[in-house]
């Protein structure tokens, strides 16, 4: 009989005290906690004991709730130097930083499970290079799989050019792998053709951020807990960065911060804030721009704005002229400071034009948002309203992919307006910045080949290929995927899926073949043809791009399995050692992409190992938020490798950029835009980078960019998305219990049984209208999904609106359906269906148009419209052992 | 055809007028269709020279990217000045390679300024933030230069930018300039093997040896002693068959790889040498002498070898034991079938041995090679049973009729009984129990199969002490109420999970081995065959269909198509089945008298059906409608038959019709294809107020009317 209940462990051994402990961090979210993984011998059974003098934790058992406890989720049993070894993987509780209470979220808190163990659903993971012959994905080799790659990929290289050969992959992976596969992609194969795994161009995510001289993560995450009021744009910390609400907000909130949370939907995190007075603008998908300009109109109309800091940090008329603002001429972001639409010569041109707006009107922002105007009003007033005693409230903006994800340029140009307003920026409490996401690992190999792409828009710098139209257009002859599942990540995701179909598994050249020889000249003949060879680099089988397109499949390694860094949201950098084998012949991405070079004919990729990976990187961290080189510096001068220097660090790692004082020690960042650091007069001594934005903001003038944020860039896609008829606004995101793509999530029993399919959220008068109840299958579909056509011809900025792309003819409408479990609750705006955002079999995506903001090149992935109808009754309905119906936005 | 003057066929004075007048858009493809249209001819040199004073940047980038390899030693002074005075990095690198292909010494200083700073004083940069990672690019591509242009002064100012600890790593460029430097670079490089350790020791010694291996012939000891097996192997290319270190390097080098690599050099000389590495410690270095072994061999080594093989087989890991299956089949392929069999059907042996196993039951030629291959087509493994199949069929190809009938039945679906159809597998049937979850007491009554099924765990009595809460809550319920659903939720169906599985599966073989078979076997030249592969193009699932129509395809011969296969090609034009209707049509196009039936297929809505049908039934002004297709393929096609034609008309058609529809792509493969479309490309950019759209549209087509000289201009169409 098959049940799918889960049933905890009922026992797990203890640490002995002679375990080892190694320091780590966790690998989901951006807060990055820290963790303490504790590596025993299977063999021999010597486990720990209840009593403190017979475990490595000192602790005699049962301990007090909250203590030294070990879930079953935090064990498992690995291969280390193989042999079985058991491991405990438990939050630090002596770390001083990040999860400074030893607390972890229901993500972290099972990473034991993530670690790959046979007899587990980790079973399977990718243990051997495969390569499809006959239709099957078959074991080889690593030569025979790195071979055929190689022959291949320098075939296209010479036939079809760089831009040919793409390269897709994620941008987080650790900064070892991130920095061999730019190396490998834009400085040797030098493709334009390659972005990271969440935008289908290489570009900027917060436009407006990097126009106004903000760094998406210049916060700590002190900052969050001390400002008096937060506004929290397009995200609930709670659901996708627990620890950060639970250790930070949460308290900060109980001790009388005023929050603000602008979402289209009441969750948990904004529960418990509205019962302890916090605010909830609850607008309808697209619409945050007028209201976070209406706010502005406010608080400048009432002269509540903080003069003072403008005075000093914003740029004015000639400031704003002399060096355009953002730099010097030509840069590539210069055009959009010069271009008529957003700068402005300062504060009081700015005022002018926001007063002349009409959707700045208060009144007016909540008619096209449909919210009580009241709560502008109140949200002004909280932000930026001197107190009794005349000083002013510290304010913060924390904004994440709801908000710039929704209306990219328009929405990142207005908040970041409103927090040069309100003062945000620079001082303790006073920030601006990203929340985050996944953590940060990128490090650039290569700078992106800029002039190779194809995107030139009048007036400016080229942009970044769109890879999507690229791909549906076929010029793509070679993609290689790594750690990305492509299709249901990106828009449209159905009609992109149908193009891979078509260059892939329908073109006439299939392997048929055992032959090395006659699979390399199959896939050139593939190539040629206009079709498309497809190589994935995953530690799962992905579907469809791995199971399905994948001509060869690479097997990865990943947490845990080799040596790797990486820095969480408050740029600190951690180092997460390796501490058991990875599965088979999985190999880290930086490896397989260092073999693949070689045999390509690539230099410079012989590294033995990580550290040699790292430590050739660290010089091209100089200059970034994460600039670590002084420690590879400290590190050499030490005899030392970088990962030991790393290491010394342990769970509290340091935060980037990091300086070297002048007696050799390291010094790191708590903030960046930090007005009240102080550096040494001096100067930068030795190899120390002082970067314009350790203590100023990231422009030629060191000032803020006070700019416009015309609504109409934007409001003609949006008038002519929002629902029609029995449509509703379909959007998307992310919930606590599950991680991304669900790669681990959908190998824990626990966490399939409680979200074992996707689902929306819908409101009452939605559901009752349609005849659909919580736990009922609904269809949600649309046949109205616009998609860019692979050709766009544009020589003035006009062209490229979305009215005249329509009037033109480069957009296209498809279809795309999928399945649902209805839950039906008023947590969500009326008009709004809501679900998670990348459940891979039935991805929310699907109904998001692929047309990218014109301004940025991204998408605009929450901004997707529908029908629901029911389909039938869903077994969870009347069982309640599987899902849940109940409310979420309780606190 | 028209014959057209060289005149009526040159873009250029067009393009040079555009590069005046247009907008930067328009600026930046005229340089480029200037380049792919005439890059050889004098007044593009001009003007692409004069493009690099333009006011925006991309038209400058791509102007000096054009003077790569055209300009000329008169024009170094202003590139020169562009290397200075732009600070586009894009720029500053072609300059950089323009000056060294023109040899200009007078940019040395230059180059050597760079080498060493950013050199603020004299030369221009973006933005301060990103400075630092522009001037990274050009300080490598100013060290290749010095390299280039045997600047040996240099090499102290090299080494002392490879030194900083500062800066960027430059092993690479810096040796690969001291080894273009001749004598004089290959003495520092000798100097820095000899000094320095890891990495850098390693690339320095790499770079020598591709300049001169002469260089390094009396380091063979040195090298020989190093640590590092890579620098080891770098001596192997120097060491003759007959020297007395060869054994040593063979049998005693600490590194299996090397020591494989040894082998491999010196094994076809030294067969005794092969046979003592039989004993190596090294899986790997024993696999490679397994597969060095040929017959004849003395028969006590034979025997030696044999009896080592079919341990092997048993114990050894994936690469010793597909090497021993490969060695017994050509050693002693009489006794290897059972051995070879224990193995293909062992789940718990790697998979790449069994497969090759596999591969080894396929060479014996034996009475009962078939059956031995036919028992396999019902192996749980996918794998193993598509090397079966493929075994199979090259049997049946020879002649052989049960092969020919076992393969008409595994597309037929009825080889296996209806309880053999689907492999049950005990719980928790991992096939690699290398590391038992627990050495404690059973942890729970509940497993997760190899599927991701969570299962009840049978072996746990019913009233046993419940272990979680949930556990007392379930023990209190009806065991009938507990729905099975786990495998049939959308993200969980059978169907999603076999798509995870890595290796293995899937476990429903009779479906399976049908679609596979009638991929491997489908065009096998048996009457059995052929009508089975027609039965499945009726079958019901999509996938099975589609493969039997595959078939077909694969199995035509001459025209006319047989009776039975036609009737089938027509019903595949209507299926639902976009791919299917797809290869139906090329079925039907296989046959002039029934092309017809392809003209319906003209308003698919799948774009490589129509391509199909355009391909081989569109004419005339039908041909021209499809120059507005959506998807590249179909217009390709159509405008592949147009040029065939030779008809003037209709390539003044396609050339109307790509013009308003506005592809770019296709409309460059007409201008590279047909003189009537260049010159009226030519025309119409000659024409005085041309809207810019236009000119655009032109301009662009122009500039991918080439195929890429050298991997940096490519396709920019999108």
């Amino acid at each position: 009989m098959s049940t799918p209940y889960y049933v905890p462990e009922q026992s797990i051994p203890l640490p002995p005290p002679d375990a080892e402990v190694i320091s780590t961090a966790c690998d989901y979210c951006i807060v990055a906690c820290g963790y303490k993984v504790y590596r025993w011998p299977v063999a021999g059974g010597r486990n720990g004991g209840p009593k403190a003098d017979e475990n490595a934790f000192g602790e005699d058992f049962p301990v007090a709730p909250l203590g030294a406890w070990v879930a079953p989720n935090q064990h498992n049993i690995v291969l280390h130097n193989g042999e079985p070894h058991h491991v405990v993987i438990i939050p630090d509780k002596d770390t001083e930083f990040v999860n400074y209470s030893g607390n972890s979220s229901i993500r972290g808190g099972a990473l034991a499970q993530k670690v790959y163990n046979p007899q587990t659903p980790t079973r399977d993971r990718l243990k051997s290079p495969m390569v499809r012959m006959f239709g099957v994905l078959m074991p080889v080799t690593w030569d025979f799989a790195l071979d055929i790659a190689a022959e291949v990929g320098n075939h296209v290289l010479e036939k079809h050019g760089t831009n040919a050969y793409c390269v897709k992959t994620f941008s987080y992976g650790y900064m070892e792998n991130t920095y061999a596969v730019t190396k490998y992609a834009l400085r040797h194969v030098r493709t334009a053709n390659f972005t990271f795994h969440d935008t289908p161009s290489d570009v900027t995510s917060t436009p407006g951020f990097r126009d106004a001289g903000f760094d998406n993560f210049g916060p700590s995450y002190d900052d969050w807990a001390e400002a008096d009021t937060l506004m929290m744009c397009g995200t609930d910390p709670y659901e996708t960065k627990t620890i950060l609400f639970t250790d930070y907000i949460m308290p900060a909130i109980q001790s009388g911060q005023k929050t603000i949370f602008l979402l289209p939907r009441r969750t948990s995190g904004v529960a418990f804030a509205e019962k302890n007075g916090g605010l909830l603008l609850d607008i309808q998908p697209g619409t945050d721009l007028p209201v976070v300009l209406a706010i502005a109109r406010i608080i400048v109309e009432n002269g509540w704005q903080d003069d003072d800091w403008i005075r000093n940090w914003v740029n004015n008329k000639w400031e704003s002229s002399s060096g355009f603002g953002q730099g010097t001429r030509n840069t590539p972001w210069q055009w959009r400071t010069t271009w008529g639409k957003f700068q402005t010569d300062g504060f009081d041109d700015w005022k002018e034009w926001l007063l002349a707006q009409d959707y700045t009107v208060p009144e007016k922002a909540a008619e096209i948002a449909q919210i009580d105007v009241q709560k502008i009003y109140t949200a002004a007033e909280w932000m930026a309203k001197p107190k009794a005693d005349g000083t002013r409230p510290k304010t913060s903006i924390m904004i994440e992919k709801g908000f710039y994800w929704s209306n990219n340029t328009g929405n990142t140009q207005a908040i970041s307006a409103l927090g040069i307003v309100v003062g945000a920026g620079g001082r303790p409490g006073q920030v601006i910045g990203r929340a985050g996401g996944h953590q940060r690992g990128g490090l650039r190999g290569g700078g992106y080949p800029r002039n190779k792409s194809p995107e030139k828009l009048p007036g400016r710098r080229r942009r970044a290929m769109d890879t999507d139209r690229y791909l549906m257009s076929g010029h793509t002859r070679l993609a290689h995927v790594i750690g990305t599942t492509w299709v249901q990540a990106m828009c449209g995701s159905q009609s992109l899926q149908a193009k891979f179909d078509e260059l892939t598994t329908r073109n006439p050249h299939q392997v048929m073949s055992f032959e090395k020889q006659d699979i390399i000249d199959t896939l050139k003949r593939r190539a040629d043809s206009g079709g498309m060879v497809v190589w994935d680099q995953d530690i799962y089988l992905v579907d469809p791009i791995g199971a399905r397109y994948a001509d060869i499949v690479f097997p990865a390694s990943g947490w845990g399995e080799d040596t790797f860094t990486r820095a969480n949201g408050e740029r600190r950098l951690r180092l997460y050692p390796k501490f058991y084998d990875a599965p088979g012949e999985a190999k880290p991405d930086w490896w397989i992409v260092a073999q693949l070079s070689k045999k390509m004919g690539f230099e410079g990729f012989d590294w033995k190992d990580s550290n040699d990976v790292l430590e050739e990187g660290a010089r091209h961290s100089r200059g970034s938020r994460k600039d670590f080189n002084m420690v590879l510096v400290a590190a050499q001068r030490e005899g030392k490798t970088l990962h030991q220097k790393m290491g010394e660090f342990g769970t509290n790692g340091i935060q980037g950029p990091v300086l070297m004082r002048e007696d050799g020690t390291l010094e790191g960042t708590k903030r960046l835009h930090d007005t009240t650091r102080s550096l040494p007069d001096t100067g930068p001594g030795g190899g120390n980078v002082f970067n314009k934005k350790l203590t100023h903001f990231n422009s030629q003038t060191g000032k803020c960019n006070l700019q416009k944020a015309p609504w109409d860039l934007f409001s003609s896609y949006w008038e002519w998305l929002k629902p029609r008829e029995d449509e509703i606004w379909i959007s998307s995101g992310r919930i606590n219990e599950r991680w991304q793509s669900g790669y681990d999530d959908r190998r824990r029993p626990y966490i399939v049984q409680r979200w074992p399919e996707n689902w929306i959220e819908i409101h009452p008068s939605v559901a009752k209208a349609r005849g659909i109840e919580s736990g009922d299958y609904v269809q949600v579909y649309s046949d109205r999904i616009p998609v860019q056509t692979d050709t766009i011809v544009g020589v003035e900025g006009s062209d490229f609106d979305f009215a005249s792309l329509l009037n033109n003819g480069h957009i296209e409408l498809t279809k795309a359906s999928i399945t649902a479990v209805a839950i039906v609750t008023p947590a969500v705006k009326e008009n709004l269906g809501y679900m998670d955002f990348l459940h891979t079999a039935q991805p929310a995506n699907a109904l998001a148009g692929r047309i990218v903001d014109w301004i940025s090149g991204n998408y605009n992935y929450k901004m997707g419209v529908g029908k629901v109808r029911k389909m039938g009754e869903s077994p969870y309905k009347k069982q309640f052992r599987s899902m849940s119906f109940a409310r979420r936005d309780i606190a | 055809m028209l014959d057209h003057t060289s005149a009526q066929l040159d873009p250029v004075p067009a393009l040079l007028h555009q590069l005046e007048t247009g907008n930067d858009v328009i600026r930046t493809g005229a340089v480029r269709a200037l380049t792919a249209q005439a890059r050889h001819d004098g007044r593009t040199r001009v003007a692409l020279l004069a493009a690099l004073l333009d006011e925006d940047p991309d038209v400058r980038g791509d102007a000096m990217a054009g003077l790569v390899g055209i300009a000329r030693p008169g024009d170094a002074e202003t590139i020169r000045r562009s290397l200075m005075g732009d600070p586009v990095r894009e720029v500053k690198q072609a300059a950089v390679d323009c000056l060294t292909r023109l040899k200009d010494l007078a940019a040395i200083p230059l180059f050597r300024a760079l080498l060493l700073s950013r050199a603020e004083e004299t030369v221009a940069w973006e933005d301060e933030n990103d400075v630092w990672d522009d001037w990274l690019d050009i300080q490598a591509a100013v060290i290749d230069a010095l390299g280039q242009l045997t600047v040996t002064s240099a090499i102290p100012d090299m080494l002392a930018a490879r030194d900083d600890e500062f800066g960027q790593t430059l092993d690479i460029p810096v040796f690969r300039a001291l080894a273009a430097m001749g004598t004089e670079g290959a003495v520092w490089l000798l100097s820095v093997a000899q000094t320095e350790v890891g990495l850098a020791r390693k690339r320095a010694l790499e770079a020598l040896a591709k300049v001169d291996p002469a260089l390094l012939a009396d380091q063979v000891d040195y090298l020989l002693a190093d640590d590092l097996a890579e620098v080891r192997q770098l001596a192997l290319p120097l060491v003759q068959a007959d020297d007395a270190r060869v054994a040593d390097l063979v049998l005693n080098d600490p590194e299996p790889g090397m020591r494989v690599a040894a082998l491999r050099r010196y094994g076809a000389d030294a067969p005794d040498l092969v046979a003592q590495a039989l004993s190596d410690p090294n899986e790997t270095v024993q696999a490679a002498a397994l597969g060095m072994m040929q017959p004849p061999l003395d028969p006590a080594l034979e025997q030696s070898v044999v009896t080592k093989a079919l341990a092997w087989m048993s114990l050894a890991g994936a690469a010793l034991a597909g090497a021993s299956a490969d060695a017994l089949t050509r050693l002693a392929p009489a006794m290897a079938a059972d051995p070879l069999m224990a193995l293909a059907r062992d789940t718990a042996r790697p998979l790449d041995a069994r497969m090759a196993a596999v591969a080894g039951l396929g060479r014996l030629t034996d009475a009962a090679a078939t059956e031995r291959l036919i028992a396999l087509l019902r192996n749980e493994t996918q794998q193993v049973r598509t090397v079966a199949l493929f075994h199979l069929a090259g049997l049946a190809r020879q002649g052989d009729a049960a092969a020919a009938e076992a393969l008409a039945m595994a597309i037929d679906g009825v080889l296996l009984l209806p309880d053999q159809a689907v492999v049950a597998h005990a719980h928790p049937a991992a096939p690699d129990l290398v590391a038992p979850k627990a050495d404690t007491a059973p942890r729970g009554h509940l497993l997760i199969t190899r599927d991701g099924e969570i299962i009840e765990d049978e072996g746990t009595p019913t009233d046993a002490v419940a272990q979680s809460t949930l556990g007392s809550i379930q023990q209190g319920m009806a065991k009938t109420e507990a729905p099975d659903m786990a495998e049939d939720t959308p993200e969980e169906t059978a169907l999603k999970r076999r798509k995870r599985r890595a290796i293995e599966g899937p476990e429903t073989v009779a479906d399976d081995l049908r679609q596979v078979a009638l991929g491997v076997a489908g065009d096998v030249p048996a009457p059995t065959v052929e009508e089975a592969v027609l039965l499945a193009t009726t079958l019901d699932a999509d996938s099975l269909r589609l493969a039997a129509y595959r078939a077909l395809l694969k199995r035509l011969g001459t025209a006319p198509l047989p009776a039975l296969i036609q009737e089938r090609a027509l019903a595949g034009l209507s299926d639902p089945q976009a791919a299917i209707r797809s290869v139906a049509a090329q079925i039907i196009a296989t046959d002039p008298t029934q092309l017809e039936a392809l003209t319906a297929c003209f308003g698919d809505e799948d774009a490589l059906v129509r391509a199909v049908a355009v391909e081989h039934c569109a004419k005339g002004d039908v041909l021209l409608r499809f120059m507005a297709d959506p998807v590249r393929a179909v217009r390709h096609a159509a405008l592949h038959k147009i040029v065939a034609t030779g008809d003037d008309d209709l390539e003044r058609g396609a050339f109307d019709a790509l013009l308003t529809a506005e592809r770019i792509d296709t409309l460059g493969e007409a201008l590279q294809r047909s003189k009537i479309a260049m010159a009226l490309a030519c025309a119409q950019l000659s024409t005085p107020d041309l809207p810019p759209r236009v000119a655009h549209l032109l301009i662009e087509a122009l500039a991918v009317a080439r195929v890429p000289q050298d991997g940096g201009r490519d396709d920019l169409s999108a």
